[in-house]
């Protein structure tokens, strides 16, 4: 099991889909292809060959933009020894579902400290919550706070 | 296999001429190149092709058999035939000069038969392992390479600079341009497969990661230099002329001294095209070092790069490799710069020239004496002290007879000596078992004096493809006389 850890993305694109709302188009197709990949770890040459069966993509933009998201920990690597040669094989450092609730974890966290009440009466409106549930949110919200003061 | 069939498989003309062939002028060529400082890397790597064509030569002028006939001989006995006995008749064969004085007749069987020849077997396999590789190399060769390193080739709009670099200098070179691509290996190296509009420059992702962009275009133009010379050619023959005398370790090195010469070659021409030795020089030490410190490459990888790649930039220094050493390449690109001796001192030529003269004659007196050794090994220096005639020889349903005449030594005393030299297969019919003798019809009946008589026999040579033959030698040792089933 692949312990929880804080992915590393510094925006949120309010109108990306998916994974997409915190990585780019080809850094999110990248993931996807690395959690969807039987093999792992896998090499860029594989990730690429995966990648052009459905869009024709370079190499060596598949080679940086795996680069970047090992820069951003979201991909851990090594080098192994195989019949090519010696290369880099790569593999993520959360499972997706993992990642998916960190990076919610991290917005909501971003979000709550910036904006803290509007956040709680927000969630309150869109899930129409009662008053048991919306004290308890409340109390747990404030205890957020607390931890992060 | 005992002694005697091994030395019948090596002395087989096609095997050790090629062997001497190529050891000969190994050692030649080798002594006019190091007296020869003037010779450019492009001659030097050519003249060294000729000890490993040589051998092509021996092959195609003695063809390699599969079968073949094996002679082995066998000490029957000596004899020494007294003057005084004078002339004898050795009807029906007449084949032996009646003795003029004591001689000494030596009995030699001499049988033949045909076995499979081991020494032709391995020159075919080297005939074909050659033609094999030549056409596998130049048909497919960039395929299994391509799959085997998982070459991936570049996009026009990858690495565009080193492209278009790449396509300026074929221009100046006046080659086709040739593809780009990479390959995932992280240990820095760089080399072209394929030959023609196939033809691909290979970077691997190593090598782009340590040198800066001037440095890589040296590398390129190193690896274009061995395009513009057909280095993938080159190669291939040269690896396939080694093959030919695979069993032969002088092919090996006659064939690494060659391909150092090519990259000597293509250091030199790809400096000069870039125009900074310099560059090629860092590029070429900086990959050095960096594969100093990284795991060496795969069985798989060495293989292919010797057999399938023309000439990575660099090798891992080894004893059998095709690429110079680093300070020797180093050495040659700084020296492009200095005017290159013109002349060669007359000392240096006369010592060539004798050196070269003395391994060429030492070369033929040690063919001709392995062909006497071939001949002669077996040759009977025993002579018995026992006086008896070779009456007659003759064969029927048992065997070869050889009818021995006797005047004063007894048999039995004469053949206490002989049967310790004979082969298992002789049987001696002593004088007792008359009926076993098979005197020739037209036997000399004249000698009736003669007081003992008795015959060899050698069963099992009467056979239509067995045909006895007696044939004798006759030299400052005596008579030789040969029976040959």
């Amino acid at each position: 099991m692949i312990e929880e850890k804080k992915p590393g993305f510094s925006q949120y694109n309010i109108e990306g889909k998916a994974l997409e709302a915190f990585l780019g188009p080809l850094e999110s197709n990248i993931m996807e292809a690395i959690w969807g990949s039987k093999k792992t770890p896998t090499t860029v040459r594989e990730i690429h060959a995966a990648l052009n069966k459905t869009k024709k993509i370079a190499y060596t933009t598949v080679m940086s933009t795996m680069d970047r998201l090992f820069e951003k920990d979201l991909l851990d690597r090594k080098i192994e020894k195989g019949r090519g040669g010696l290369y880099y094989v790569y593999w993520p450092k959360l499972e997706k579902r993992n990642f998916q609730k960190s990076a919610v974890r991290q917005v909501l966290a971003s979000l709550i400290g910036n904006f803290g009440e509007a956040v709680t009466s927000c969630l309150v409106e869109e899930t129409n919550m009662g008053e048991e549930e919306r004290k308890a949110l409340q109390e747990q919200l404030s205890k957020i706070k607390r931890n992060k003061k | 296999m005992n002694f005697e069939d091994v030395l019948v498989q090596v002395f087989q003309p096609y095997f050790y001429y090629s062997i001497i062939a190529l050891a000969i002028s190994f050692v030649c060529i080798k002594i006019v190149v190091t007296c020869c400082p003037f010779m450019g890397s492009k001659a030097k790597s050519l003249i060294y092709l000729t000890p490993i064509v040589a051998p092509l030569f021996v092959m195609f002028s003695f063809p390699p058999k599969i079968v073949i006939q094996a002679v082995s001989y066998r000490l029957i006995g000596s004899f020494s035939i007294p003057v005084s006995q004078g002339p004898m008749s050795f009807s029906p064969f007449h084949l032996i000069q009646p003795p003029l004085s004591q001689t000494i007749v030596t009995l030699v069987a001499l049988s033949t038969s045909h076995i499979l020849s081991v020494t032709g077997i391995i020159c075919l396999t080297g005939l074909a392992l050659g033609g094999i590789y030549a056409v596998t190399t130049i048909v497919m060769g960039d395929w299994i390479a391509s799959r085997l390193l998982h070459v991936i080739n570049l996009d026009s709009n990858e690495y565009e600079w080193l492209q278009t670099e790449i396509a300026s200098i074929s221009k100046k070179l006046s080659i086709s341009t040739p593809k780009v691509a990479l390959v995932e290996d992280l240990r820095p190296n760089a080399f072209t497969m394929g030959h023609g509009r196939q033809t691909k420059l290979v970077f691997t992702i190593g090598l782009l990661n340590i040198l800066d962009k001037e440095e890589i275009l040296a590398v390129a133009s190193h690896e274009l230099a061995h395009v513009k010379n057909h280095d993938f050619f080159f190669k291939t023959l040269s690896n396939a002329l080694a093959a030919v005398s695979f069993f032969n370790p002088l092919a090996y090195f006659a064939l690494f001294n060659s391909q150092r010469e090519r990259e000597m070659l293509a250091d030199e021409n790809g400096a000069k095209l870039i125009q900074k030795p310099d560059s090629l020089a860092k590029a070429l030490t900086k990959i050095t070092k960096a594969l100093q410190n990284l795991p060496g490459e795969g069985r798989l990888i060495r293989v292919t790069s010797n057999l399938l790649i023309t000439s990575p930039i660099i090798h891992r220094p080894q004893i059998l490799s095709g690429h110079p050493k680093i300070n020797l390449r180093l050495k040659n690109i700084n020296q492009l710069t200095m005017p290159k001796p013109k002349r060669l001192k007359p000392s240096k030529l006369i010592v060539a020239v004798m050196l070269t003269c003395i391994i060429i004659v030492a070369g033929v007196t040690t063919t001709y004496a392995l062909v006497n050794l071939q001949s002669g090994y077996v040759t009977p220096k025993i002579a018995l002290a026992t006086s008896a005639y070779v009456k007659g020889v003759s064969t029927d349903s048992i065997g070869t007879h050889i009818i021995l005449i006797s005047s004063n030594v007894p048999f039995n005393q004469m053949f206490g000596q002989i049967s310790s030299l004979q082969n298992q297969k002789l049987q001696i019919i002593s004088p007792s078992n008359p009926a076993l003798l098979n005197e020739p019809s037209n036997f000399n009946q004249n000698q009736a004096d003669i007081p003992l008589q008795t015959s060899i026999v050698i069963p099992g040579t009467n056979q239509s493809s067995q045909i006895a033959i007696i044939y004798a030698l006759q030299n400052e040792n005596g008579t030789t006389l040969i029976i040959k089933y």
